[in-house]
Formats: C-alpha cells, structure tokens, sequence
C-alpha cells in the first residue's frame, strides 16, 4: 500500500492546492466543515441501508416470487443497521486511508497525535463514539484546538488535506 | 752572527779584537798587520832602489832573471810532465773540496741560517716595493701555463672543504637582488625553450593538489568573478541540445511523482463547485470559531496542526500518513 507524505509536506500535492487555503492544509478543521462532512457520511449511511434494503428485498422476490411482499424489518432493525454499518464504515476508513467519502469530499483527513495513519483499535474506538454519541462532535465548537471530545479521548485530530483527495 | 753594513768601522764589530786598556799587547792580527806593513815596506823600498841611476840596471837584470829561466825551463820535457802531474794533483784537489763543500754546506748553511733573522734582513735592507715595481707581471702571467696549473688544482678538494651555509649566510641576498636587473635576466631567458624540456607531468605529480585547493580562498575568487558575463557567453542553444531532454523529464516526473498529481487533482478538482464549498466550510469554521471565542471572552483560537512527536516524546518530522486510496 502506498504511503503518501504529511498532508503539510507533500510539496509535490500541495501545487495543486489553491494559494488562497494553502495555508490552513495540515491543521485541525473547524465544527462547520465537520458536521456537514459527517452529514455527507450519515446520507452515505441511509444510501447504504437503502440499497441493503433493495438487495435484500431482491434477493426475497428471486426466492420467492410468489409470496413475494415487501419486507418490513421495522425502523429498530434498519436504524441498527444503519449505526451497524456507520462502525464498519468509520473504521475501516479511518484506519486505511484516514478519510470517509464525506471527508473526502470536504477535504478532510483523520490523523493521529503524530500526524499519521489512525491504528484499526483507535478507528473502530473512535468510529463507536462518533455512532453511538454524536454529540462529542460538538466539543470541537468550545475547543480551543477544534478538537472534538472523541479526539480528547483517543489522541486523534481532523485536519483540512485538500492535496491527497 | 751578524752582518753589519760593510762601511762600518772595523771596531764596531763585535768580534773584532780589542786593545787592551793596560797597555800594547801581540796578539795574532797584530803579527799580521806588522808582516804586511814590513812587506810593503821592502816593497816600496825595492821600487826605489830600482829607480836609481848605478844600482836599478843590476836588480832589474837580477829580478828579470826568474822570468829568463822560467822561459828556459819551460822548453824542457820534463817540465811538461811536470805541469800535467801539477795539473792532475789540483783538479783531484778541486774535486774533494767540492764534495767536501757539498757535504758542509748544507749543516753550515742551516747553522748559519740559526743566527740570521732572513726575513728581518731582507725588510731592512731590500727594497721590495721597488722590486715589484720593476716586476713584468703580464710577462710572468703570459709565461705561465695557467690551465696546467687549474688542471693540478683538486677543485672538488677545495669545495668540498668550504662551508657554503656559511658563506651563503654572510650573503646579503636582498641587496644582491636590488642590484641586480632581474629584468635583463628574464628576457635573456628562453622560457619556451625551459618549459619544451620540463617534465611538467612529472612536476605535477609531485605536488599536492588538495593541499594547494585547501589553501585557495575560493569564495574570494568567486567573488571576483562575473557571472552575469559568463552566463551571458554561454551558449544554451549548444548545451541544451547535448541534453537528452526526454531522460531528463522522465527523471523529473520519477522524482515529483507526477502521476499522483494529476490523480489526486482530477480527484479533487474535477468540481470547482466542490471545491468552492470546501473553501465556504473553512471560512465557516473560522467565523464560527470566531464567534463562540469572542462569547467565551478569550482570545481567538489558534487550532494548529498535530505536532509530530517521536517515541521519546520529543519534536519529530512529520510521519508517513494513511493511504490515498
């Protein structure tokens, strides 16, 4: 797997980057741009329960096509599935490539206290505080480091990196 | 002994005899000097005597007499064996007094030579200045066979027996050399010919560079030179056409990982209205933070970016992040 720079370092990425933000690339991103990232994440979520939905409804009619009705899983189970999905999600992410597909798209990047890649404990710790109380996202706005309090807990930060996304 | 001038008087020498104060005395020189005044006495008296009138004619036939019968006698043979006898006894005389002589001289020349100061006797009473005067040195020079001589001569003997260091030392080389017309030497000199037979490889082997780069104040060379006119000189045209451009981007594109950019810039550029909502959320972020810190009545946040640390704990460069893809 290929390793990339410190979003900050990266000379040869940061050309890319518009003068106007280069500056900010590499430090701790604000409430704004986190929530609608995690807002971008959540829709990720509901597509992905959806299309489970889809593919499982599918799957119900290609067996039985005669008794084939549309299944109603009740909002407990797919609300499960959805935070279900949120921690695989989140951890697989944060743990690979530091960034979610919302995070991509708003330019954003997990790291840990040394800049670096978040190890697979600290992701999936990270991803189950971040399902299961989405509130420590807003201790980012009282922050003095815009650092949320699952970022208090588990050492880690989210930093603007338009260069590598 | 000494040897006084010759008009001295006789008493002055010291070897002379003395009268005696008491009274006349005979000694040997007295008997003598007496003998040869009574000679001359008989003498002048005989030289009289011939000169008178009765008595001159019989002495002078009486002393021609010897001289008649000497010429008589000499007519006679046994007078002539007499003579080659005679002649024989004085030449045998002559020859012992020469070897007698050869054998005495030199121990009576030495002894004499004891008592005479040679050197002081021949200040006083030789005039050398006038001698060297009336000396022919150029004949003498022109006589001598000079190259005889040098050839005679052990000059390797002499050098190697004088202390050059100290000569050299005793040497005032600077005021030699303010004497001297350098200028006049040099141009007397074929230094094309000097260098055609140097070694100059040989010579440059010998010498050692690095210490002689060490030495160089290079940035005071540096400085003395215009770059702008070398630069200017330069001929790009020439130079970049020796360049093999296409290894040349090939290595620049190896080494800013070209590939990375255009993919992560077509990942992330593809939408400039994507990236104009990323530039709206950062300027959010910071008003938001503005304003929750001016409620909080503290001062404006600074949020930074994680320092990188090492095992230690201690400031370290950044590390490798998570992967791109």
């Amino acid at each position: 797997m290929k390793q990339p720079e410190d979003v900050s370092q990266n000379g040869a990425a940061r050309v890319t980057v518009p003068t106007a933000v280069r500056s900010v690339q590499g430090h701790r991103a604000g409430i704004v741009t986190r929530t609608l990232a995690a807002c971008v994440d959540g829709a990720v979520g509901v597509a992905a329960v959806a299309l489970g939905y889809a593919g499982a409804v599918a799957a119900y009619f290609v067996l039985s096509p005669r008794g084939f009705s549309f299944p109603d899983p009740g909002f407990g189970v797919l609300f499960a599935c959805f935070l279900g999905f949120l921690v695989c999600y989140f951890t697989l992410a944060w743990a690979t490539t530091g960034r979610t597909y919302g995070a991509r798209l708003l330019g954003l990047r997990v790291v840990n206290a040394r800049g670096g890649r978040v190890r697979p404990l600290i992701a999936l710790g990270r991803a189950l505080l971040c399902v299961f109380i989405p509130a420590v996202l807003f201790w980012v706005v009282i922050s003095r480091e815009n650092r949320s309090a699952a970022d208090v807990f588990l050492r880690t930060s989210v930093v603007y990196d338009w260069a590598s996304s | 002994m000494h040897l006084g001038p010759p008009d001295a008087p006789i008493s002055a020498s010291p070897s002379a005899p003395r009268v005696p104060e008491r009274g006349p005395g005979w000694t040997g020189v007295d008997a003598a000097d007496a003998v040869l005044g009574l000679a001359l006495v008989a003498i002048d008296t005989a030289r009289r005597a011939g000169s008178l009138p009765l008595v001159g004619a019989p002495l002078r036939a009486v002393a021609a007499l010897p001289g008649t019968a000497a010429r008589v006698a000499r007519r006679q043979p046994w007078v002539d064996e007499l003579l080659r006898r005679g002649d024989r006894e004085r030449r045998e005389a002559l020859s012992r007094a020469d070897a007698l002589a050869r054998r005495v001289a030199p121990g009576l020349v030495d002894s004499v030579m004891g008592f005479v100061d040679v050197n002081e006797l021949v200040r006083k009473h030789v005039d050398l200045d006038a001698l060297a005067a009336e000396l022919d040195v150029d004949a003498v020079v022109a006589r001598a066979d000079l190259q005889r001589a040098i050839d005679r001569v052990d000059i390797d003997g002499i050098v190697a027996g004088v202390d050059l260091q100290r000569i050299i030392d005793r040497i005032d080389v600077d005021a030699v050399i303010a004497r001297a017309n350098i200028q006049a030497v040099i141009d007397r000199v074929d230094v094309d010919a000097v260098v055609a037979k140097a070694d100059l490889m040989k010579a440059i082997d010998r010498v050692d560079i690095d210490e002689v780069v060490a030495g160089v104040d290079l940035e005071r060379i540096i400085d003395r030179v215009d770059v702008d006119a070398v630069v200017a000189r330069a001929d790009f045209d020439k130079v970049i056409a020796k360049l093999d451009l296409i290894e040349l981007a090939e290595f620049v594109v190896e080494g800013i990982d070209l590939p990375g950019i255009i993919r992560s810039s077509t990942g992330s550029m593809a939408s400039e209205g994507l990236r104009e909502v990323r530039r709206q959320g950062i300027g959010a972020d910071e008003r938001v933070s503005h304003v929750v810190d001016r409620l909080l009545r503290r001062q404006e946040r600074a949020p930074g970016q994680p320092t990188p640390r090492g095992r230690d704990g201690t400031a370290a460069p950044a590390a490798p992040s998570g992967s791109d893809h």
